[in-house]
């Protein structure tokens, strides 16, 4: 379990977005599985070397986005909805595409030229 | 939370100090078997030998009292164990109250191997005999066990005074910033002979209101039975009030605070 | 109620300022970094926070009372020296802790120093430097205080060792407490921080959230602090 969680932080960023954005990505990969159990927020502290605070902070937001849910006494699962992790990985994909193509609007490269690009094709 | 501390602080001045007691005591049981068993040259010489290391190791009794109790005051205190001694949940007047107490048993305990080394090396009813004699002849007949016993706890609080004496030096020493042991050997000696020229004031006071004891100032006759005890009830006293005067001047300035390097 | 409070505290020796004017604030559940340079301040501070140094002005108040022995009773405190008596045991030192701190939790101890290997019948001063320094950090982290104040535990020590110190701290502060860290080396443990505290030539400099602190300037903590002192 714990060799999933290894990431590379980066200190310039405040890190618990970096780690609402790993845990994101993890789920909408299928590392961790739908009902999987998601360790204690001291566990995960100690594990990625962090402050517990961070991780309870993370595990909040991804909470409300509804990634992942509180069994009572259990600790924290993955969302069991498949079809919900599904339409978050295309929303996070939107997002990441609608980033990518505005950076390259201010490139001032067209969409034809993006197109062409990412295809891989010579101009 | 005061006997923890006591037992730490006697355990560790007992640690060399039990060596010294040890050794004083056997010593002279040595000594004085010697001297038992055989009557020739070699054992008497022997017996002395022994005999002398015997009052060689309650000198070194003696010394220890003072310096055991002082350097635990100051490791304990101000240098890095007091990192851990003052982060303890206790007052700090208990922490000097455990010294003290310590300091006063380990008085206790040298004093009583001292008399105990003496009873092994001397005890016999000729020496007993020779000793009233000796109190009668020069104090007068009714001389008794009691002046011994008098003296023998001015002596106690003598050694009382210059502990505390001691420790309150060393905790205003210890109150400045840099050279606080020079400063606190210092302390230590402006206070004591101060102490000693207000004690000569008061003994020259006492010699006003009662003119026996001046004579005894100036002199070199055997004084009367009564005078002597007037002038060791006197200084009993005195002692006491020094303990008590420096004790206060101690606790009050430790409470204030310490500043640890 | 704040756990900890300073109000204008300063300490002069003599005619050197050592510490003026501090006024921080320190909540429940937080890790806290006490970042400085060497001679900054930090120790004179996290001194005079446990009794060891007696105030040129202000107070320091621990749960809105005066320090003494029930400040003492919840702060556990780790000094940046050896401070254990060198001719006692482990076993020795065990008991005196469990002595005198009710919250001290032996088994852990026992525990901790078990995962090292350490011989309760070794005498300390026979220990390594290193090992002196474990032990303390594992005598410190055995106690179920509301504040633990560790003065530089990441000094001079080789990256292994480092690990282990934060994964002790990490997994052994009751839940619930604050951690106060002092140290100048920030990079190594900026992202276990919850709030930094700069501290330079004896005056607080900046007290923030971490994170907040890495959004505003986008930069690490680390980089943060080299911009403000230049060194």
């Amino acid at each position: 379990m714990s060799e999933k969680y290894k990431i590379e932080f980066n200190n310039d960023l405040p890190i618990y977005s970096q780690l609402v954005a790993y845990m994101e990505k993890l789920i909408v990969t299928n590392k961790l599985l739908p009902k999987e159990k998601i360790p204690s927020v001291r566990e995960l502290a100690l594990l990625l070397k962090i402050n517990p605070n961070t991780v309870q902070k993370a595990l909040g937001e991804l909470e409300q986005k509804g990634l992942i849910f509180t069994k009572r006494t259990n600790g924290k699962f993955v969302c069991e909805d498949e079809s919900k992790i599904k339409k978050f990985k295309q929303e996070l994909i939107y997002e990441k595409i609608k980033k990518f193509v505005d950076e390259m609007h201010k490139l001032q490269v067209s969409d034809e030229e993006i197109i062409k690009l990412v295809k891989g094709e010579e101009n | 939370m005061l006997k923890k501390l006591l037992k730490y602080d006697l355990k560790w001045v007992l640690k060399v100090l039990s060596i010294f007691y040890a050794l004083a005591i056997i010593f002279a049981m040595g000594g004085r078997l010697m001297l038992e068993v055989d009557n020739s040259l070699l054992f008497k010489v022997l017996g002395g030998i022994t005999l002398g290391l015997s009052a060689g190791m309650l000198i070194g009794c003696i010394i220890n009292t003072f310096l055991r109790s002082w350097t635990r005051f100051v490791k304990n205190v101000y240098k890095d164990e007091s990192y851990l001694t003052h982060t303890l949940p206790v007052l700090k007047k208990t922490i000097y109250n455990a010294k003290l107490i310590s300091a006063i048993i380990v008085t206790l305990l040298t004093g009583i191997v001292i008399i105990l080394c003496l009873f092994i090396a001397y005890y016999s009813e000729n020496n007993m005999m020779q000793l009233k004699n000796w109190l009668e002849i020069s104090l007068g007949s009714a001389a008794s066990i009691k002046i011994i016993i008098l003296t023998g706890i001015n002596l106690f609080l003598e050694v009382i005074y210059i502990i505390v004496l001691g420790y309150a030096a060393i905790i205003i020493g210890h109150k400045s910033n840099g050279r606080k042991f020079l400063k606190s050997v210092v302390y230590g000696f402006g206070m004591y002979s101060l102490t000693q020229v207000c004690s000569l004031i008061f003994l020259f006071i006492a010699g006003w209101l009662n003119s026996d004891i001046m004579k005894l100032i100036y002199s070199a006759n055997m004084p009367q039975l009564n005078v002597v005890y007037y002038v060791l009830y006197f200084s009993l006293a005195i002692y006491l009030l020094f303990i008590i005067f420096y004790y206060f001047l101690g606790k009050k300035t430790l409470e204030k605070g310490v500043n640890v390097e | 109620m704040e756990l900890l409070e300073t109000r204008n505290l300063g300490k002069m020796y003599d005619k050197f300022v050592a510490l003026k004017d501090v006024n921080i604030k320190i909540q429940p559940n937080k890790i806290v970094g006490l970042l400085g340079k060497n001679g900054s301040g930090k120790t004179t501070l996290i001194k005079l926070v446990n009794d060891l140094l007696t105030p040129s002005s202000g107070e320091v108040l621990v749960k809105g009372e005066k320090i003494g022995i029930n400040s003492k009773k919840i702060i556990s405190y780790l000094p940046e020296r050896a401070y254990l008596d060198k001719s006692w045991k482990v076993k020795d030192v065990l008991k005196f802790f469990w002595e005198f701190y009710e919250d001290f939790d032996q088994d852990k101890a026992l525990k901790l120093l078990n995962d090292l290997q350490l011989d309760e019948d070794i005498q300390i001063g026979k220990m390594s430097k290193g090992m002196q320094e474990k032990l303390q950090l594992i005598l410190v982290m055995s106690r179920r205080a509301d504040l633990y104040i560790l003065d530089e535990p990441l000094g001079g020590v080789d990256p292994a060792t480092r690990d282990y110190i934060l994964d002790t701290i990490l997994s052994n502060f009751k839940e619930g407490s604050s951690v106060i860290i002092s140290t100048h080396l920030i990079a190594d443990i900026e992202r276990v921080l919850d709030e930094v505290i700069f501290i330079d030539k004896g005056e607080i400099i900046l007290c923030e959230d971490a994170d907040k602190l890495r959004k505003k300037e986008n930069a690490s903590i680390d980089e943060v602090f080299r911009r403000k002192f230049k060194c």
